[in-house]
């Protein structure tokens, strides 16, 4: 089965370049952008890939340590000028439960929610220098995903998901990371959110700023070299320069 | 009722550079912006009050001259002291060094092994497994660069003690494992007049950092981090007592302690 891929963009934010590779003295910005993707089948149907995040409003009514766009779009509209009826949606992978990867699941209410359980129970759980990005403050009423966990279908390792999609667990910046590979008639594409925030992650061995091990980050980097595939980061402002993939 | 004497220890600090500014992500996970820090390089000597006994918790960097005849990837420090000199002016004779305790075995904590040929060297198993294979963000620190000889750990191989877990080395040191900036990284809890000195490595740059448990940029373990933060708090309320970090410049303002 083959896929087609439409990146969903939903704004920036310039950070140091450390962020995007370990401790670089790069004194340029690195263009951090936010986004999500959507899967279409052959049939039409739309399959999510990470869930976007919140909008500013939410973000400044609820006092969220999270960052605000700049040039912010909001993904419930963006994912439904595309054709997505978010009723219609019944499946939603999500590589990992960080803050811009799995908000707005409350939407989608007949959708099974497919994470690796690793990462819920570091998501319950995270250290306390993570709890910003996991959403854990007082006065939110917990994260976000948490109000869908009844739609969550846990996965335990690599899936072969469906033909055209496997799933293949790539920790280093979470424990329970994972990544998307993707069939399209332009070949794999390999949507490894966050190992790779810029595609110069992968092809020149640099860890990405936030890393929770080293280890387990470089044991990916081998283990990815065993696949073939074109990579797609939705920190990647290069990415949104095309309307689809496949 | 004996009235035999406890054996109690000094701790001197010795110091092997001046203090150097470093970028702050180098001390705080994720510190893009921020004031530099200055830190030190060193390592303590313990003598104790019964005989002329004395031990080595870490044994430093390689000395400036070593530095620039290996074309170590060190930083060059002009005038910066060797510990064989450091030693001679404390008084203390490396020959009478039969312990050696390393917290880790990052190159700037276990050179200089030539000056204790009457030791034997402490250090945790994790941490000997974990330098022979360290991940590339590493590689320099555990000195797997393509130089002539071995890393300054591997040259004493055979008078290596590995430990694992926490230890009684003797009366009044213990070893305790407290992974965090290394897999294997222990820390060593030394009994002086003055009550506990916990020697924590490079867990925590400054005491403060311990105080704020505000992350180590510098780490393998994160669990590992906090996890260890715990027990050596859990060790200050059963037996009281500080901590000592090799790089505080602030550590090596006393001759001693204890």
């Amino acid at each position: 089965m083959f896929y087609k891929i439409y990146p969903i963009y939903l704004g920036y934010n310039d950070v140091e370049s450390s962020n995007a590779f370990w401790r670089s003295k790069d004194p340029a910005a690195y263009r951090l952008t936010c986004g999500a993707f959507v899967l279409e089948d052959e049939s039409g149907e739309y399959i999510l890939v990470d869930s976007g995040i919140p909008t500013s409003k939410e973000v400044q009514e609820k006092g969220l340590p999270h960052r605000q766009m700049v040039d912010e779009r909001y993904y419930m509209e963006e994912i439904q000028k595309l054709g997505v009826v978010p009723e219609k949606v019944k499946t939603i992978l999500l590589t990992h439960l960080h803050w811009d990867h799995a908000w707005n699941l409350s939407n989608f209410p007949n959708a099974s929610i497919y994470v690796q359980k690793r990462e819920m129970a570091h998501a319950i759980a995270p250290l306390p220098h993570e709890r910003g990005s996991y959403s854990l403050v007082p006065g939110n009423g917990g994260p976000d995903w948490l109000k869908a966990i009844l739609q969550i279908v846990p996965l335990d390792g690599d899936v072969e998901f469906a033909p055209g999609i496997r799933l293949v667990t790539t920790p280093g910046h979470t424990p329970g990371s994972m990544s998307v590979l993707v069939d399209t008639k332009d070949g794999t594409y390999g949507i490894i959110s966050d190992f790779i925030i810029h595609p110069r992650n992968f092809t020149e061995c640099i860890p990405v700023g936030s890393i929770n091990s080293h280890n387990d980050w470089y044991a990916t980097h081998k283990k990815l070299q065993g696949y073939d595939f074109i990579s797609l980061s939705v920190h990647d402002e290069k990415v949104y320069s095309r309307k689809v993939y496949g | 009722m004996s009235d035999r004497q406890t054996r109690k220890y000094k701790i001197i600090p010795l110091a092997l550079s001046e203090p150097i500014p470093l970028e702050p992500a180098a001390f705080y996970y994720k510190a893009y912006k921020g004031e530099k820090e200055t830190i030190i390089y060193g390592c303590f000597a313990l003598t104790n009050n019964m005989d002329d006994e004395v031990i080595m918790v870490d044994t430093g960097l390689a000395s400036q001259e070593d530095i620039e005849k290996y074309d170590y990837p060190f930083r060059k420090m002009p005038g910066a002291p060797s510990l064989k000199q450091v030693l001679a002016e404390h008084n203390i004779d490396p020959l009478k060094v039969k312990t050696v305790i390393f917290t880790h075995l990052h190159q700037d904590h276990c050179f200089n092994l030539e000056l204790f040929p009457n030791a034997s060297f402490y250090v945790q198993k994790v941490e000997l497994q974990h330098a022979a294979t360290p991940t590339p963000v590493e590689y320099k620190s555990y000195q797997k660069y393509d130089k002539p000889g071995l890393p300054a750990w591997a040259r004493v191989f055979g008078r290596l003690q590995t430990i694992e877990g926490d230890r009684k080395i003797q009366e009044g040191i213990r070893a305790l494992l407290t992974p965090g900036h290394t897999p294997g990284s222990q820390s060593v809890a030394v009994d002086t007049e003055e009550g506990y000195y916990y020697l924590t490595g490079d867990n925590y740059y400054f005491p403060s950092q311990f105080e704020s448990g505000r992350m180590n940029g510098n780490f393998t373990n994160l669990e590992g981090w906090y996890q260890s933060r715990l027990k050596i708090q859990d060790e200050m309320k059963a037996h009281g007592g500080q901590i000592l970090c090799v790089h505080d410049p602030a550590a090596y303002t006393r001759t001693y302690y204890g």
